[in-house]
């Protein structure tokens, strides 16, 4: 039985929106695992969410005459609207003199006939100098994870998920969660070496 | 002489119950169907356009039946509506077409097209 194409947007409460400018929790909807449709192309979100803390310098304590160190977070957030036309991959990148973390997040919703299968390799590293550190969480999670594959430096791996048939838009996220630090030596004077991410998402249609 | 006039004014008689009964007709199927009667949509040689000429009664035997008329008259006219509507999908010329896309039951895209009177 044929289902009627809902979308081409959606989110948990409604299934048939317009595009977004922001996608926020809003993907598109896909027909199933076909990328070869001109009139209904296969569409993911690609979100990048960067977190930054820097050494900026020191400042004096005139309390104690003691210098501490200054620090300057920031934090950006890019959601873009992609098309795939076959199996593709993300990746993101973060640095830092200090700490940075890097949620790497593709999501998409489908609407499918009978059930189909996706490989999702996924690659995370972090890399620094000799006093790199772990600052939070790194690891891979999806909508079907029952708990994450976790590591530092570095985490890889593969699944294969079977994503069911469905009427009604349903939804599928991957997250790859990256994190590197580095130790401040010089209370007043920032590194010149920098704590690095890596993470690569990849998808295949099997 | 005398009997002939009245046989010709009863055929004049059974000519304008006919051709009321055919307006009516004609009314009815165009608040229902939206199909209209003519040439256009009928063709020259569909049995309704017939009807609607007076060809179906036998006015010469005076063995006409309105109720079987009647009755062989909307089975016509049912056919041939919904064999026109199919004309028109195939001639392109209908207005109430609308395409749709869908998942097909392979799991590819693909779009499911409609014809009709348009979506109430």
């Amino acid at each position: 039985m044929a289902i009627l194409r809902a979308g081409p947007f959606a989110n948990s409460s409604d299934s048939f929106l317009d595009e977004p400018k922001i996608a926020g929790d809003i993907a598109p909807v896909n027909c199933a695992n076909d990328t070869s449709s001109l009139a209904w192309p296969w569409k993911y979100v690609k979100i990048v969410s960067e977190f930054n803390n820097t050494h900026t310098g020191c400042e004096l304590d005139p309390a104690s005459g003691d210098y501490f160190p200054t620090f300057a977070s920031s934090q950006s957030d890019n959601n873009i609207n992609k098309t795939a036309t076959e199996d593709f991959s993300i990746s993101s990148f973060g640095s830092s003199n200090h700490i940075t973390s890097v949620d790497t997040i593709l999501t998409f919703a489908y609407q499918a006939a009978k059930s189909f299968e996706i490989k999702i390799t996924f690659e995370g590293l972090a890399f620094g100098d000799s006093t790199l550190y772990q600052p939070s969480f790194m690891g891979f999670f999806d909508s079907q994870s029952e708990e994450p594959i976790v590591g530092f430096p570095s985490v890889s791996g593969s699944v294969t998920r079977t994503l069911p048939a469905s009427i009604v838009p349903i939804f599928y996220t991957a997250t790859l969660i990256t994190a590197s630090s580095i130790d401040i030596e010089d209370v007043c004077s920032p590194k010149g070496s920098i704590a690095n991410t890596s993470a690569t998402l990849s998808v295949e249609f099997l | 002489m005398e009997e002939m006039r009245k046989a010709e004014q009863a055929r004049e008689e059974r000519r304008k119950q006919a051709t009321q009964r055919k307006a009516d007709e004609k009314s009815r199927l165009n608040g229902v169907t939206a199909v209209f009667l003519d040439t256009e949509t009928y063709g020259e040689s569909s049995q309704l356009l017939e009807a609607q000429e007076g060809n179906i009664y036998d006015v010469e035997t005076g063995e006409y039946d309105p109720t079987f008329n009647k009755e062989g008259t909307d089975e016509t006219i049912s056919n041939d509506g919904i064999d026109q509507f199919g004309a028109n999908e195939d001639d392109g010329s209908g207005g109430n077409t609308f395409t749709l896309d869908i998942v097909k039951d392979d799991n590819t895209a693909g779009t499911a097209t409609f014809n009709g009177g348009g979506v109430n």
